[in-house]
């Protein structure tokens, strides 16, 4: 890497993360005259730079200041799931609608994705989300699975003309499989409404890989893709079998959230990277929200399960103050 | 050395540096890598930490070719932080070795 890719992967991810424009300047002529200082001196220019460390990991480790917008955006995304919570009860207690009011919740990732994402990615990430919602809510409200479906092929296209390979291929592989899918229903004459529910899945398995696994570099990462393909089709196999012989569409669909917490246990155990015990507890929560809630009719108090977010994320804050002393 | 030795020092020992003479940040980072170990991206964050404490100044020097260069000096508070932390550092060394140097006798 030489000074100027690296000024601008530093330019970049300072933009990304909202600092303000002042701050932006100073680091960036800091670190061109840090460089040009150490060139001046017989430095190596590669190594010299390799040793400043990541750009991302140079902005954790600065104190700078945000600006205003994005101050405000972490305000909102903090409080997101005040709101979700609040919308869930109303929604739940005034139309008796806690089977589906659960939907609410993603209005999380949904704001994390208005809120941080730019460009493409943003009106994808959002898209799908909102694909979802829509979907479940003709469905559940107005029990209209067919034609509502629909809502999701307007997700193809948008996925298909995007840049980055990764939502070319995600979707692709979602198009093989609906055409699969709906060759088989045509074939078997078995029931085309409760495979509609099959739907949603193909966003929502793309959201939980798109903001967790972050296939960026698919080309270095083959072993990574080929272990989450494999991961996606087994559970995808597990799925349909809980759909066709035990009419189980719903809420068989949870165990997709194992897909961003192996993605977690990947990270971890693999790539040894570091990752709280809190990083799981939203997507075992979900699980135990929707089995507690579907199984034993018990929505109106299966929400108490969310808690364990906040609780686990003090317990583990604690826990790393501990060991930080 | 230990990390953890050097967690607690290093900013000491940074203006230490300054104290005697360097003064911009390759300077420094060449001199704490050579002497500690101590890597090229953590010698930055920690001048903008002590310049925000107010142990340090800068003035701009501009140069023939590149960017203007940051030439860091100890502000009085900073001279007194050092002179307090090199006072406890030779102190707590001297202990050490009381306690650890009674083992080779």
């Amino acid at each position: 890497m030489n000074k100027r890719i690296f000024l601008d992967n530093l330019k970049t991810k300072l933009k990304d993360k909202g600092i303000q424009p002042t701050d932006i300047q100073e680091v960036l002529d800091d670190y061109e005259s840090i460089i040009d200082e150490a060139l001046s001196n017989g430095e190596d220019e590669t190594l010299f730079i390799e040793g400043l460390g990541q750009p991302s990991k140079i902005i954790k480790s600065l104190k700078l200041r945000k600006t205003k917008l994005q101050r405000n955006k972490e305000k909102i995304f903090g409080i997101s799931p005040f709101i979700a919570i609040i919308i869930f009860f109303l929604v739940g207690f005034l139309f008796d609608g806690f089977g589906y009011s659960w939907l609410a919740f993603l209005l999380i990732p949904i704001l994390a994705i208005l809120l941080e994402e730019k460009g493409f990615e943003r009106i994808l990430g959002a898209s799908s989300i909102i694909a979802v919602i829509i979907y479940y809510a003709l469905g559940f409200w107005f029990s209209l699975w067919h034609p509502g479906w629909i809502v999701f092929t307007l997700l193809i296209p948008l996925a298909l003309i995007g840049k980055k390979l990764k939502y070319r291929l995600f979707y692709a592989t979602g198009l093989v499989i609906l055409i699969g899918v709906y060759a088989y229903l045509e074939l078997t004459n078995s029931q085309l409404i409760n495979a509609l529910l099959l739907l949603p899945l193909i966003p929502f398995a793309f959201i939980t890989q798109f903001i967790y696994l972050e296939f960026s570099a698919i080309k270095v990462k083959i072993r990574e893709l080929a272990f989450f393909t494999t991961l996606v089709i087994i559970l995808i196999s597990i799925y349909l079998y809980l759909g066709f012989v035990l009419n189980a569409w719903h809420p068989g669909w949870v165990i997709f959230m194992l897909i961003p917490m192996v993605g977690l246990g990947y990270d971890q155990i693999i790539k040894k990277k570091k990752h709280p015990i809190v990083a799981y507890t939203p997507f075992v929560s979900v699980i135990l929200f929707i089995l507690i809630g579907e199984i034993f009719n018990a929505y109106a108090y299966s929400w108490l399960i969310f808690l364990l977010i906040p609780i686990m994320g003090v317990l583990s804050e604690k826990g790393e103050e501990k060991w930080n002393g | 050395m230990n990390a953890q030795y050097k967690k607690g020092i290093v900013e000491v020992c940074l203006l230490a540096l300054v104290e005697k003479g360097f003064q911009s940040a390759y300077h420094i980072t060449r001199a704490m890598k050579d002497n500690l170990s101590i890597t090229e991206n953590t010698v930055y964050p920690m001048l903008r930490r002590l310049y925000e404490k107010d142990y340090l100044i800068y003035e701009k020097e501009k140069m023939e070719a590149g960017a203007p260069i940051k030439k860091y000096q100890l502000t009085e508070l900073g001279l007194s932080h050092l002179n307090e932390e090199r006072e406890a550092w030779n102190q707590f060394t001297k202990e050490i070795s009381n306690i650890l140097g009674a083992s080779n006798e």
